[in-house]
């Protein structure tokens, strides 16, 4: 019974989160703004890196940000979702509702996860034609689908964590979107890590994208499950971390607005 | 003979330009306060050029090309003044439609295009200290050696920049009086924007066939005359750039102007601008 009511709750938060982001994949909005963003934005980093290091560091920039961009996709919409409720003034009936908030979120990133997949899809379909010394044959690309899943999964982590923090404020959706071009600097996206100062390096190592990607990479190249097990590890530590303080919080701040009746200053 | 109540043509005229004039300051101004607080210019101006910088020098250092690191860092300034000016100038027209101002605007007996003329420069002026955060960072985080060749010259291709910006901003700005997705499009010119211009990379490495597209954008001039005053080797003088962006300014001025009045002649006849 348990079990069923929150399976429910999941899946009420998913098909609310996939009706708001519905909007976006109307004809006008995608040919618009979704695929251009799922193209352009990596097609001038391809382009950078492949004038700064030769195709190789094109490949490196190509995978990077596919992943990247995908990964960040999850990030923001699962912070903005939070932020909409705000918006769209329904936020003090989710305060109210005796639903478990914890499926609910969790559901909530699902439209987030299918943005990630189509962006992923899209980025290396149009653009490895291009690129024909990349390699990228479909079933290395294959065999990284679920590290992808992961690494989109963690990120929504961090994402509802920023979320939560920015609750009672209106900068979330900013602050969304400059951690996520933070993250394409330091998670390794572009250039590998050892390349930036080490003190970048430190925050790189503390963010979601970076094991992932490492571990995507490495399959990608040819390596076994087993031998990016560690870094599969980290991903899935960093992720769990991540949601884990996101749910506190996001509990927390639930918890003393109902408390206080402040609904108003959220 | 002039009739004693009549006012001398000459003294009409200098009215005239003396109250556009204070429009122009008061719109200036009054972009300049509403920009001050809006979180998306704050983020766009001070934290993107930063970490474009890092970004694309990053990039060069690591691909081993650290003599092409001042023309990141030009290029990443380049990417913020236009998306300071893009984001900024091409949502003047929403923010007033969203406030129900747009009506009164147009109705007013001062021109919307003086309005638009004075925010635009304003957006322009502001973005032009995305430059001056690029090179900050490349100082303090890659402690570049960024030497500019002819000072006076980099000077003069910056308020050429600002000047051919500002048209844009006018010109963007009288289009987007009838295009209610200004905002996506914004979000959409960004990256091919960038591309077309060779912002942080040479012009050289885009296909022949896209350099007339190129060639008709004023983020290409700013860009290549920044960087030929800064010393950069380019296969155009500083002077041809200057001569670039001076036609450039003078044809996004003619062609908003043109479309402004297009515009305006069409949502008076009309008496519909909400339909837009």
């Amino acid at each position: 019974m348990v079990i069923r009511r929150i399976w429910r709750t999941f899946l009420a938060g998913a098909r609310a989160s996939i009706v708001m982001d519905s909007v976006d994949y109307s004809l006008p909005r995608l040919l618009g703004t979704r695929l251009p963003r799922f193209i352009l934005q990596p097609l001038f980093f391809v382009i950078l890196a492949d004038t700064a290091g030769g195709p190789e560091l094109g490949r490196f920039a190509l995978i990077g940000n596919a992943m990247g961009n995908a990964a960040i996709m999850s990030l923001v919409n699962l912070g903005v979702s939070i932020e909409i409720e705000k918006w769209a003034g329904t936020f003090p009936l989710l305060l109210a509702a005796p639903a478990n908030w914890l499926p609910l979120m969790i559901g909530r990133a699902a439209a987030g996860y299918l943005d990630s997949l189509l962006g992923v899809l899209t980025t290396f379909v149009v653009l490895t034609p291009f690129m024909p010394n990349a390699e990228l044959s479909a079933g290395a690309l294959l065999m990284a689908a679920p590290l992808m899943l992961l690494t989109t999964a963690s990120m929504a982590g961090l994402g509802w964590l920023l979320g939560s923090i920015t609750l009672p404020t209106r900068t979330g959706l900013l602050i969304s979107n400059m951690v996520s071009y933070f993250m394409f600097v330091v998670c390794g996206v572009n250039f590998p890590l050892e390349a930036l100062p080490s003190w970048l390096q430190s925050i790189g190592r503390l963010l979601p994208l970076t094991h992932g990607l490492m571990a995507i990479r490495g399959v990608i190249d040819g390596a076994s499950y087993g031998e990016v097990s560690s870094l599969i590890g980290r991903e899935i530590l960093m992720g769990l971390i991540y949601s884990a303080l996101a749910w506190s919080i996001f509990r927390k701040r639930m918890m003393d607005t109902r408390r206080t009746g402040q609904m108003e200053l959220i | 003979m002039m009739n004693k109540n009549q006012t001398p043509r000459s003294i009409k005229i200098a009215g005239k330009i003396k109250h556009n004039f204070r429009s122009l300051l008061s719109s200036f101004r009054e972009q300049a306060i509403s920009r001050a607080t809006d979180n998306f210019f704050i983020g766009t101006l001070f934290i993107q050029p930063v970490l474009f910088t890092l970004l694309s020098v990053g990039i060069y250092r690591y691909g081993g090309k650290p003599n092409l690191s001042l023309y990141a860092v030009i290029g990443a300034g380049m990417i913020g003044i236009w998306n300071n000016n893009l984001w900024t100038s091409g949502t003047i027209v929403q923010d007033e439609r969203r406030s129900g101002t747009l009506e009164f605007l147009v109705a007013s007996p001062t021109s919307l295009e003086i309005i638009l003329l004075g925010k635009s420069l304003s957006n322009a002026l502001a973005s032009i200290l995305a430059l001056a955060l690029t090179f900050a960072t490349g100082l303090i985080v890659y402690r570049l050696p960024l030497k500019i060749d002819q000072p006076l010259a980099f000077l003069g291709a910056i308020l050429l920049t600002l000047v051919a910006m500002t048209m844009l901003g006018l010109l963007l700005g009288s289009l987007f009086v009838l295009a209610r997705a200004a905002g996506h499009l914004a979000t959409v010119l960004n990256y091919p924007i960038f591309i077309l211009s060779g912002l942080t990379f040479p012009l050289t490495v885009l296909p022949i066939w896209i350099r007339p597209v190129s060639y008709g954008l004023v983020s290409t001039w700013g860009n290549l005359s920044l960087a030929s005053a800064a010393g950069l080797a380019s296969e155009w003088t500083i002077a041809t750039t200057y001569l670039a962006l001076i036609g450039l300014s003078l044809l996004y001025f003619v062609i908003g102007h043109y479309l402004y009045r297009l515009i305006d002649r069409l949502v008076r006849e009309q008496g519909g601008l909400q339909q837009w």
